[in-house]
């Protein structure tokens, strides 16, 4: 328990804070104002900056997404550079169309776009049973396949059975990387015959990967 | 620092409540008249602490900087209790402000059965003598007595506001009352014990 002296001094203190004193009362509340309002303009400032930086940030980003990759342009152009979607994965006719890729379809030059791409053939892709019919339509190895921009403007749509089974047709397109992931093996083999790309000055393109799909 | 032999201003017209509510609403008078109601005698207490007349400007315009931004959180509990508040912005800013300027573990501690002073003469002086009086007192004794005997904090949390021991923070006290006995006998006052 504190002493009663200790208590008659505290009381004795707040007692005596309760006088008035003179300070710089006045003087001490107008720096305390001008503090105030320079802090007030300083956000106004600092958040006009910010403004600005974010906008000015955001346009830079938008300018460098819309010119520096334009292969990414040509890809979302490319109907083959599709999601696979229900209807992709839905059985068409020209599953019943067995083909031997490996064998008779050899192109070495593709011309799309009016860009030559040079591909070379994946050895380790699986062939289905070709049939002679088939194979007589199927272009020989080291031709060009000129393909035609409208080709590529929808690869859902289905092929007629008469068309399928006279004349394949051959896809060529780009699927970016994380694409691949979502087809299936068993898909890829039956859908799309993938090779690998290079560029038109003849350097590998590990990121990409050119693909025929057979109708 | 001068003192005015006039009485305590009447209080405002808005009760402390009112006044709190409108100074969460920011409106800029309210908090004027806050300041004004109040700042004398948390001036007063800054000054105790820091015993300087600028540098108890400077802790209290930080403290009042404080207050203004702090209120949305503080809640009313009665009368009496946005003052008690107040003071302790103070005081924690008063201690902030001496401990980057003062060292409170220099002082060795003393024996803790020295026999503890009498202060009955002293609490017997007038209340601006008894604040006078501390004033007069070293950083260290001073900031503990203050701590201890005016706020009525104990050893354990003076030791833990001011970074140092409690055996310090007693050692402190009973050096700072043994000082007060010293001043006041020398003063001609009759002490006991």
């Amino acid at each position: 328990m504190e002493p009663d002296f200790e208590k008659n001094i505290r009381l004795k203190v707040y007692e005596a804070e309760q006088y008035p004193v003179r300070w710089g009362k006045e003087e001490l509340w107008a720096r305390m104002e001008i503090n105030r309002s320079t802090r007030s303009r300083r956000t106004v400032y600092f958040s006009i900056a910010a403004s600005l930086m974010i906008a000015i940030l955001a346009g830079i980003y938008t300018h460098q997404r819309t010119t520096a990759i334009p292969d990414k342009t040509i890809a979302n152009e490319n109907p083959v550079h599709l999601q696979p979607t229900e209807e992709v994965q839905q059985p068409s006719t020209s599953k019943n169309i067995p083909l031997n890729i490996e064998q008779d379809i050899a192109p070495k030059v593709i011309s799309q776009n009016n860009a030559r791409i040079r591909i070379e053939e994946e050895p380790y892709i699986s062939a289905l049973p070709a049939t002679t019919s088939d194979s007589a339509n199927i272009p020989e190895a080291s031709t060009e396949i000129e393909v035609a921009t409208a080709i590529h403007e929808n690869i859902n749509d289905e092929v007629s059975p008469e068309n399928d089974v006279k004349r394949p047709k051959v896809i060529i397109g780009i699927i970016p990387q994380q694409e691949q992931a979502l087809l299936t093996q068993q898909e890829k083999k039956k859908r799309f015959r993938f090779l690998k790309g290079k560029s038109s000055d003849g350097e590998p393109d590990g990121s990409q990967l050119i693909i025929a799909r057979i109708n | 620092m001068a003192f005015l032999s006039i009485k305590p201003q009447p209080p405002n017209r808005l009760t402390e409540e009112d006044l709190v509510k409108k100074c969460k609403q920011g409106n800029g008078k309210a908090q004027q008249q806050l300041y004004t109601h109040y700042a004398d005698r948390l001036y007063r207490l800054a000054y105790r602490y820091i015993r300087s007349d600028a540098d108890a400007e400077d802790v209290l315009m930080t403290a009042f900087t404080k207050i203004f931004r702090g209120l949305n959180n503080f809640i009313y509990q009665g009368a009496g209790s946005t003052e008690g508040w107040m003071r302790r912005i103070v005081v924690n800013e008063s201690l902030m402000w001496l401990r980057r300027r003062h060292n409170f573990n220099l002082t060795e501690s003393l024996d803790a059965s020295l026999p503890e002073p009498d202060l009955h003469a002293f609490s017997e002086q007038e209340a601006e003598d008894v604040y006078q009086l501390i004033a007069q007192l070293p950083t260290g004794y001073r900031t503990v007595f203050n701590l201890v005997v005016v706020e009525g904090y104990n050893h354990a949390e003076v030791a833990a506001m001011l970074d140092i021991s409690e055996s310090t923070s007693r050692s402190q006290l009973l050096k700072a009352k043994a000082l007060l006995k010293k001043i006041l006998t020398q003063e001609g006052y009759h002490y006991g014990t």
